[in-house]
């Protein structure tokens, strides 16, 4: 019952959000210049996605994510299992590893643009370089959350290293992957993103840099909301799987 | 102390307070028509098993809950809200401020309302005296041992010279040991401080070592089944545990808790 | 003083194998740059930097005063009912997850191509973590505690304020430091997007410029703020540190 109080009063703030918006504008509280109505801006996306030349550019941007995606997962993952298993190997890349996870990425774009020039592999290996540090602790975290109460009773009821993994590693490891791989389609878009907006030709980082440089706000706002909505509702898709399997296989993590 | 203590002002009087929590056929009532009385300097124990709705009465008393009926009064004054002025409290976990020293802890109250610093200083270190911890005035609560937490607990409750020290379950985190230290020590605080005091329990010997009476408290819902006046002679000594006189009463209050819980509720009017 | 000396020798080493390396056309200059054009950069260009770095220094201390006091204030108001915090705390997560920087041209349309556009955005992104950690630290702090300051006589205020914003002080800390690196990037990026002044322009220009000294010097720069900053905060947090009681 408490969980429907809460999301009616975040879908009334939703609400109210867009009212505010379009009345705002409307009756010139704000200069619909800088704040067209909500409602003319919706009608301008729906433009923009009948326009072929701007479904091939968020086609562009897709593909970038999705390829840089698509690396940084496993590469991240498989490193975060290693360092987290070896003894060894933390003691050798731990700290070099934690050093450059607080550095900051972004500042370090030109130098991409100067080794790779400008294009895809550049944006695709920046999005990489970017969100891999943030991967790499979910895979050591995944490795540590492994209940080893629960392992060593399964040894000593004679459980096969098979069913170890399949019944004990698998559910108990999933929900933190899970948000490895959640964290890493993120910042994949915020790094593609902001690669695009910095040096391109093409994709939607770009073109909302355009139109803002060209003061065309109502495309501008539609851009925005087209971003800011797709990647609230991935992240929360995301989100809502990992709470599933969480109440599905019951494990808490002890970190 | 104990002999003319119906001579002495009424300081806490409950007038039939229930407490239902919910509404209608799903409400729980936590506590049924509860009356009581504590006079000025007694020491009266609620004793009874857990989920009899003492910690509701004692949230009720120290003004963070509301009775669904009834009123409970302080010095004749209808109890609405916290009374700092009139009611010091303690809790089972001594809850001190870990970045304040145990002389600011015991300050807080005081700071709350206002009262200058170096007032507030030596209030804290005569009520540091009366708890023993002189030494440790400038200690942080994790310096400090669980039983020395709860001394500055209890100090921080008297720190406004209460008329009432409400004290949930004090000693219950305590382990066994040094809670008999504790009673030792809140028993010379009271004798020192004449403080008045209703302190809630679930064990049966505290609570009938350390009280003049004993409120029995029993489940489903929440009543007072009996009041007990220990009658053990003051000052308490650790001897008086193993007294004929305590066990008994001790043995009265189990049989009144543990078995009758059904046929009381069928003989009630 | 031997660590000292011991982590100089190191850091000599370092300059001298990275140098040799680069004399010996061992490494692309353009992957990591070089140490002598680093310093001829700041030779040449040293003080058009400084100045930059004043731009930049006063963009990012505005704007994390702001996320600050934004986020904490909104953070603990949130955090003090149970309610608010489960309507609001998903929220703020989510701002953190979106790619706030497409932001940053509506932020430019709105208020200019100077500092304005860059403390904004900057504070924005330093914002939602930090009213994050405040939120859930505030609320993750046992009401009993609530409960005893209240019975002592404490104030709706006063036990918001003396009690569980203090008790809640090392989770508000923690989300201060990332907040606070974030306020730094985003306000270098965004000098880089589209700035008249600032590290992040100079990087930028001197990119353009394929001028790869220049652009180390700045990203040299950038990451000498950051560490300020964290050493900073690594005070401010020792300061307030203590062990639970």
């Amino acid at each position: 019952m408490e969980i429907w109080i809460v999301r009616a009063w975040r879908l009334a703030l939703l609400a109210a959000l867009v009212v505010v918006w379009e009345v705002a504008s409307r009756l010139h509280w704000v200069d619909p210049d800088l704040l067209p109505p909500l409602s003319s801006i919706f009608a301008m996306l729906g433009t923009l996605l009948r326009d072929a030349a701007f479904r091939s550019d968020i086609l562009v941007t897709v593909v970038e994510c999705l390829t840089a995606f698509v690396i940084v997962v496993p590469l991240g993952l498989i490193s975060g299992f290693a360092l987290g298993e070896s003894k060894r190997l933390e003691k050798m890349f731990g700290l070099p590893l934690q050093l450059l996870m607080t550095v900051p990425k972004s500042i370090f774009l030109p130098v991409f643009i100067l080794a790779f020039g400008i294009g895809f592999a550049e944006k695709v290996i920046f999005a990489v370089v970017l969100t891999y540090f943030i991967v790499v602790p979910t895979g050591i975290a995944a490795v540590h959350s492994v209940p080893s109460g629960l392992l060593l009773a399964a040894r000593s009821f004679g459980a096969t290293r098979a069913q170890i993994y399949a019944r004990i590693y698998l559910p108990a490891v999933a929900p933190i992957i899970l948000s490895g791989v959640r964290l890493g389609l993120i910042f994949s878009v915020h790094g593609i993103i902001f690669a695009e907006m910095y040096a391109s030709s093409e994709g939607i980082g770009r073109k909302i840099l355009d139109w803002g440089e060209s003061f065309d706000m109502k495309r501008l706002f539609a851009g925005v909301l087209l971003i800011l909505v797709a990647t609230v509702i991935l992240n929360e898709t995301m989100q809502a799987l990992e709470g599933w399997l969480r109440t599905r296989t019951r494990f808490d993590s002890k970190s | 102390m104990t002999e003319n203590a119906q001579a002495t002002a009424e300081v806490v009087s409950a007038q039939n307070i229930s407490r239902i929590f919910g509404e209608g056929t799903s409400g729980f009532q936590a506590l049924d028509n509860i009356s009581l009385s504590i006079r000025e300097g007694q020491f009266v124990s609620v004793v009874g098993p857990s989920g009899c709705g003492k910690s509701t009465l004692m949230q009720i008393i120290g003004g963070l809950d509301a009775p669904t009926r009834g009123e409970v009064r302080i010095d004749g004054e209808p109890i609405t809200g916290p009374r700092p002025d009139k009611i010091g409290v303690v809790f089972q976990e001594a809850l001190l401020l870990p970045w304040k020293t145990a002389a600011e802890n015991i300050e807080f109250p005081l700071s709350l309302s206002g009262v200058p610093p170096a007032k507030r200083r030596a209030r804290a270190m005569e009520l540091l005296d009366l708890v023993g911890l002189v030494d440790f005035a400038g200690r942080f609560p994790h310096e400090l041992s669980g039983g020395m937490k709860q001394r500055v607990a209890i100090a921080r409750g008297l720190v406004r010279n209460p008329r009432l020290l409400l004290m949930d379950e004090p000693f219950g985190a305590l382990d066994e040991q040094t809670r008999t230290r504790m009673w030792e020590e809140l028993l010379r605080v009271q004798e020192r401080s004449h403080a008045t005091i209703l302190f809630i329990t679930h064990s049966l010997v505290e609570a009938v070592y350390l009280a003049d009476e004993v409120l029995v408290m029993a489940s489903r819902p929440g009543r007072i089944v009996e009041r007990i006046v220990v009658g053990l002679p003051r000052p308490r000594s650790l001897d008086m545990l193993g007294s004929e006189r305590l066990g008994k009463l001790r043995n009265q209050i189990w049989h009144l808790i543990a078995e009758p819980q059904e046929t009381n509720q069928e003989t009630r009017p | 003083m031997t660590r000292f000396a011991r982590g100089f020798v190191i850091f000599c080493v370092v300059i001298a194998l990275w140098e040799g390396l680069y004399r010996l056309g061992l490494i692309n200059p353009l992957l990591i740059g070089a140490p002598s054009l680093i310093a001829s950069a700041a030779l040449k260009d040293g003080g058009t930097f400084l100045l930059a770095s004043r731009v930049t220094a006063f963009e990012i201390v505005v704007a994390t005063a702001i996320a600050w006091v934004g986020g904490v204030s909104l953070g603990v108001i949130v955090g003090g009912s149970i309610r608010s915090t489960m309507v609001f705390s998903p929220i703020f997560s989510a701002m953190i997850a979106v790619p706030l920087v497409v932001l940053y041209p509506v932020i430019v349309a709105w208020t200019g191509i100077g500092p304005t556009s860059k403390i904004v955005y900057g504070a924005a992104a330093g914002f939602f973590p930090i009213a994050l950690a405040a939120a859930s630290g505030v609320s993750a702090i046992d009401r009993r505690y609530a409960d005893m300051a209240r019975a002592l006589g404490a104030s709706r205020g006063q036990i918001l304020l003396q009690v569980m914003t203090r008790l809640a002080l090392p989770t508000i800390l923690s989300g201060l430091r990332v907040g606070t690196s974030l306020v730094i990037i985003s306000v270098v990026q965004s000098e880089m997007l589209s700035a008249v002044n600032g590290l992040g322009f100079w990087i930028s220009y001197y990119r353009s410029l394929f001028d790869v000294g220049h652009v180390y010097f700045g990203i040299l720069l950038v990451l000498l703020m950051a560490a300020a900053a964290n050493a900073v905060l690594t005070q401010v947090e020792r300061r307030f540190r203590w062990v639970k009681g």
